[in-house]
């Protein structure tokens, strides 16, 4: 049974708890790092431990690598499938924009073994992606594009019978890179309540799960973006078996199967963009439940008394390997790359102070913490990522606590004076901004009526802005704030914050936030999201590092280029636990 | 009659009913109550539609007993969901509309709004439900999937209950919704969507590179 965290946190972890108002701020979120906590890794873990049974089931490719596959996988006494069409797709054709009408592959994660009608049904409609229709044996919709020349590469290499080089693998980390992985009922696809085993208990939309219908028994599923990572998961063994395949085609005898430990580096890329902003802001509930597990892990390492002789040494490693991650992170842009720089040099430097007297003493997590205090918050960032990583048997068990079948309430009971002191407590951070400032009101969140995805525009520049999507929180809880006030300077101090509402309709929004962080203190972003200033990209990173993506490639302030799995066991390795959980930051060779 | 997710219920609902000027939040629970109607078998995107006919402004009540609060035109998405609220903070007993635009939706709302606390409408003498735990329990002449919106619109009362009472209904997923209204549901949607500027399509995901890469 999936829990919220918040009603469960003990005393003393709660006390050592990080405040939202340090944690919740844009360029934190922006600066975190995948933990073993990540959406990706438990995954992992949970098919590693359901002894989980990944096999071809049908290989209908060519030898240019077009066709159609089919993977099944056995896992906790279910089975799905991952579909899979590649496609011919010209090089003018190929983008990573949303945009984009055709990709180099196409894929759904299908519940049960699809037959030859089912097999056709989605080949009619994959390939178009949102243009097509699916149903509730169709749990992901996905598609991807070749990253080009590793790929050639690769093939040719392999054809002739060598292995590639190394370096150039390191570089890119993937064959393919998808550019949306849709779930959750996306284009009439199965909702996540409906397969989410039993975190839609008392969810009065949730699906009939005592019936005995074909949903039952898919525990594996039931955390958050679990069934979505199973597709990327899959999909990434599909681009080793496809540039196998084409290779030997086109090398016949001379060709080899690409090295098992280049293999494992070869994860899956994905390009990112403003689609993903808004579920931060939209969830507020999940958000803080991701957010409050993370932290109360980070609380509970840090009051730690002491680290066993294995934990030191594994720290040590993973550390260096942290090192040579950072070393093989390269982007593009500048500033990105300026901060990496300034990271691997801050990281030298904590690597330098990891003695053995600080990792013998006492509270050495907190110590830990306290090296990286003063440097940046990349860095700190990074070191609780690494404290955590060496502490899972005291923290694994809170990735149980970061779903939520619950959302954003309204306590129309609550006394409105309470509501007031409430809101000047926790929105300090909101009620502070001046709105009467032209940057602070720069930007309104929209949906575009072009592809129905979220995008941001200059409210001085575009037109538009009286249709804006209500993600304004902090204008919305100042401007409660103000009628609140004023209203109760001439109304009873008992009066309800129903009789509010009755006054000021227009408010109530803003009330069920203020509210809703009243027990949920992790729920939102503590800064104002029209700000001129306001990065989307930190957005982006938070929540993909809750997926557990690496080697942020930042392509402008709202879209990034991310690898997923890069490093993780291979699906013949799922067996061993130690390979299937031993992927954090990792490097090649 | 097509098939749709909930999460599209849901999603178009709230866009469409932000289109018509619903308060956000409001428009979400509407969102939801019509989740819950389509899950327990009712048009729930045609009581939406008429809820979502009037959507703007929110009328006074009437006191016209002690515990009692009465509108004589109400809307379940407005005067509705303000009367479960106003009910749930022990400000009322009971809620009475002369009029009411969506009576199946008022107890949607009610067990969306406040799923800890039992509630019993009566529509005329046609319409008749309880809730309790976030679930709905219909019962009455017209208990059929086909009764959404044909019962009385007149005479509707919501009535708080004392105890919970035990429901033990089960929802169904996917939805099945009239096309016609979920054509209609998609339009008042696409009254929030903005065309996209230059601007905003030159810096969204994978603008300025090349793909071949």
């Amino acid at each position: 049974m999936m829990r919220d965290l918040s009603c469960q946190l003990d005393p003393v972890e709660s006390a050592r708890l990080r405040p939202p108002a340090e944690v919740m701020r844009l360029s934190r979120m922006g600066s975190f790092f995948p933990t073993r906590l990540s959406f990706m890794r438990v995954l992992l873990r949970s098919l590693s431990a359901g002894e989980a049974k990944i096999s071809r089931a049908v290989w209908e490719i060519d030898k240019n690598g077009w066709g159609r596959a089919v993977y099944r996988l056995d896992y906790n006494a279910a089975v799905y499938s991952l579909v899979a069409f590649s496609n011919q797709l010209a090089d003018s054709a190929r983008t990573d924009r949303v945009i984009a009408t055709a990709w180099d592959a196409t894929f759904v994660l299908y519940d049960g073994v699809p037959d030859r009608a089912e097999l056709d049904r989605l080949q009619a409609a994959a390939p178009h992606q949102e243009k097509g229709r699916y149903g509730p044996r169709d749990l992901v919709l996905s598609r991807a594009n070749k990253s080009v020349r590793l790929f050639e590469e690769l093939v040719s290499a392999l054809a002739e019978g060598r292995q590639p080089e190394a370096g150039l693998i390191a570089r890119t980390g993937y064959l393919m890179r998808t550019t949306a992985v849709y779930g959750n009922g996306k284009f009439g696809i199965c909702d996540r309540e409906q397969f989410a085993g039993d975190s839609s208990a008392g969810d009065p939309s949730a699906g009939d799960q005592a019936a005995g219908d074909s949903s039952a028994g898919r525990d594996g599923f039931a955390r958050p973006f679990a069934a979505e990572m199973m597709a990327v998961y899959l999909i990434r063994h599909f681009t080793h078996d496809l540039v196998d395949h084409i290779a030997a085609a086109r090398g016949g005898k001379k060709a080899i199967r690409l090295d098992r430990e280049l293999r494992r580096h070869l994860g899956i890329g994905n390009s990112t963009g403003l689609g993903m902003a808004p579920f931060l802001v939209t969830h507020p509930v999940l958000l803080n439940n991701w957010m409050l597990a993370r932290e109360t892990a980070w609380a509970r390492v840090r009051g730690l008394a002491e680290a066993s002789p294995e934990q030191q040494q594994r720290l040590q490693e993973l550390a260096s390997r942290a090192g040579g991650h950072l070393a093989e992170w390269q982007v593009p842009d500048e500033a990105a790359q300026t901060r990496i720089q300034n990271l691997r040099a801050e990281w030298a430097a904590v690597q330098a102070s990891l003695s053995a007297d600080l990792l013998n003493g006492p509270y050495p997590f907190a110590a830990l913490a306290g090296l990286a205090a003063d440097r940046s918050q990349e860095c700190q960032e990074l070191m609780l990522a690494l404290c955590l990583e060496v502490n899972g048997e005291a923290i694994d068990g809170l990735a149980d606590c970061m779903d939520s079948s619950q959302e954003a309430r309204l306590n129309p009971a609550a006394r409105a004076a309470d509501l007031l002191a409430e809101t000047r407590q926790q929105f300090g951070w909101a009620l502070a901004v001046d709105f009467s400032q032209p940057d602070a009101i720069q930007h309104f969140w929209y949906v575009s009526a072009a592809k129905l995805e979220p995008r941001l525009g200059n409210r001085h520049l575009e037109a538009g802005s009286e249709l804006e999507t209500p993600l304004d929180i902090a204008r919305r809880v100042q401007a409660m704030e103000a009628a609140l006030a004023g209203w109760l300077e001439t109304a009873p101090p008992d009066k309800l914050v129903a009789e509010f509402l009755l006054a000021f309709p227009q408010h109530r929004l803003a009330v069920q936030r203020v509210q809703t962080n009243g027990w949920a203190p992790y729920s939102e972003i503590q800064d104002n999201l029209l700000d001129a200033s306001c990065l989307p990209v930190d957005m982006l990173r938070c929540k993909l590092s809750f997926f557990g993506a690496s080697k942020f490639d930042p392509k402008s302030d709202r879209w990034t280029r991310i690898t997923m799995y890069q490093g993780a066991p291979l699906a013949d390795e799922l067996a061993d636990a130690r390979l299937a959980d031993d992927w954090w930051l990792p490097v090649l060779g | 009659m097509m098939i749709v997710s909930a999460s599209e219920c849901r999603d178009m609902i709230t866009k469409a009913g932000r289109g018509v000027g619903l308060e956000a939040s409001r428009a979400a629970d509407l969102a939801a109550a019509c989740c819950l109607l389509c899950a327990f078998g009712r048009q729930g995107c045609q009581a939406a539609l008429a809820c979502l006919a009037d959507a703007e402004g929110l009328r006074l009540p009437e006191s016209p007993a002690a515990g009692q609060l009465f509108w004589p035109q109400g809307r379940a998405a407005l005067e509705g969901g303000q009367a479960i609220e106003m009910i749930q903070a022990g400000l009322a007993q009971s809620a009475g509309f002369g009029q009411l635009d969506a009576p199946p939706m008022l107890l949607g709302l009610a067990a969306i709004l406040a799923p800890e606390t039992g509630f019993e409408m009566l529509a005329g003498k046609t319409l008749q439900g309880r809730t309790a735990n976030g679930w709905i329990d219909w019962f009455g002449p017209e208990n059929g999937p086909e009764s959404g919106l044909e019962c009385a619109r007149d005479s509707v009362w919501l009535r708080r209950l004392d105890r919970l009472p035990d429901i033990a209904a089960r929802p169904l997923l996917p939805f099945s919704v009239d096309p016609q209204d979920w054509q209609a549901v998609c339009q008042l949607a696409a009254l929030t969507y903005v065309p996209e500027s230059e601007t905003s399509r030159a810096r969204g995901a994978g603008a300025g590179q090349i793909d071949n890469d």
